[in-house]
């Protein structure tokens, strides 16, 4: 054997030393991501003429939240009513929401306000009389985020 | 002779290689802890009445990790009972409360009742009855934060 060939085994030892010596582990895990679904809130109650409510949710993921009003009766067991009701989503601020988006909206089956990529923290959804309604509405929001 | 001196040179670099690679704290560029909270630079004040048994929130935003100071600064109304206490807390919006993960029972005054560090992200103060009240009452109250 060589000098020459002593040192390129010596060389392979070393690297196969620090190669082991700087692992923090001899064991190896595999990546444990894992992928949540979409979760999906209800905001229900009674809306009456000139009035606002909200309701607050947490985004835990950067994603897409959608809204949607699902439905709109006069009592729990009642005819349906297509009032359009201001519908807004935003985050919690003072004693109120504050909008970053809204539209007069009535009952429907697909999200009529949608935010593609929410930043994970706390928003709000409200809803409010645009100045339509002559009675108590009871209303139905259908939230759906990361 | 040469195959000597080469033994060491490579001895050298890859203890050079390994020591550095191995040490976390072998980075030029270092950072400060980031875990001192920032003082409360915002003060918000607010008031609202307050009904028997009654409860309001109040949101707040702080943009970082920072004290939070919350003063129950007066209560005003007719017939009010000696050494009345309202809860006041600090929580999260959630749904169409705030959820108070600290609440106590506190009289008015000028020192705040209530402190801690937060943030960042979306607080609020919430503030109830605590079951001394004979009659609606006006509550006024202070935050700061950062």
């Amino acid at each position: 054997m060589t000098a020459i060939t002593r040192v390129r085994m010596l060389a392979v030892a070393l690297a196969g030393l620090v190669a082991v010596g700087c692992g923090k582990s001899s064991t190896t895990t595999s990546p444990s991501t894992t992928t949540t679904g979409p979760s999906t809130e209800y905001f229900t109650g009674t809306l009456s003429p000139t009035t606002s409510s909200f309701y607050s949710f947490t985004v835990t993921n950067q994603g897409a939240v959608s809204v949607t009003l699902a439905s709109e009766t006069t009592a729990k067991v009642g005819p349906a009513v297509s009032s359009p009701i201001a519908l807004g989503l935003g985050v919690p601020i003072g004693f109120g929401c504050s909008l970053s988006s809204s539209a007069d909206v009535s009952p429907g089956l697909s999200a009529q306000l949608t935010n593609p990529s929410s930043a994970a923290g706390i928003y709000c959804v409200s809803v409010a009389d645009p100045g339509t309604l002559s009675a108590d509405v009871i209303f139905v929001v259908r939230i759906v985020h990361t | 002779m040469f195959a000597s001196r080469l033994l060491c040179v490579l001895a050298c670099v890859v203890g050079t290689v390994c020591l550095t690679a191995c040490d976390k704290n072998a980075s030029t560029s270092t950072t400060s802890p980031s875990s001192l909270p920032a003082d409360a630079t915002i003060n918000e004040s607010f008031s609202s009445a307050l009904n028997v048994n009654g409860t309001f929130f109040y949101s707040f935003s702080m943009a970082q990790f920072g004290s939070v100071a919350i003063t129950l600064t007066n209560i005003s109304g007719s017939d009010l009972p000696d050494g009345l206490t309202l809860n006041v807390g600090i929580g999260r919006p959630t749904g169409t409360t705030c959820t108070p993960s600290l609440s106590l029972a506190a009289s008015p005054g000028d020192t705040p009742q209530v402190t801690g560090d937060y943030g960042p992200g979306i607080f609020c103060v919430v503030i109830s009855d605590s079951g001394l009240l004979t009659a609606p009452v006006k509550v006024d109250a202070s935050v700061a934060h950062s």
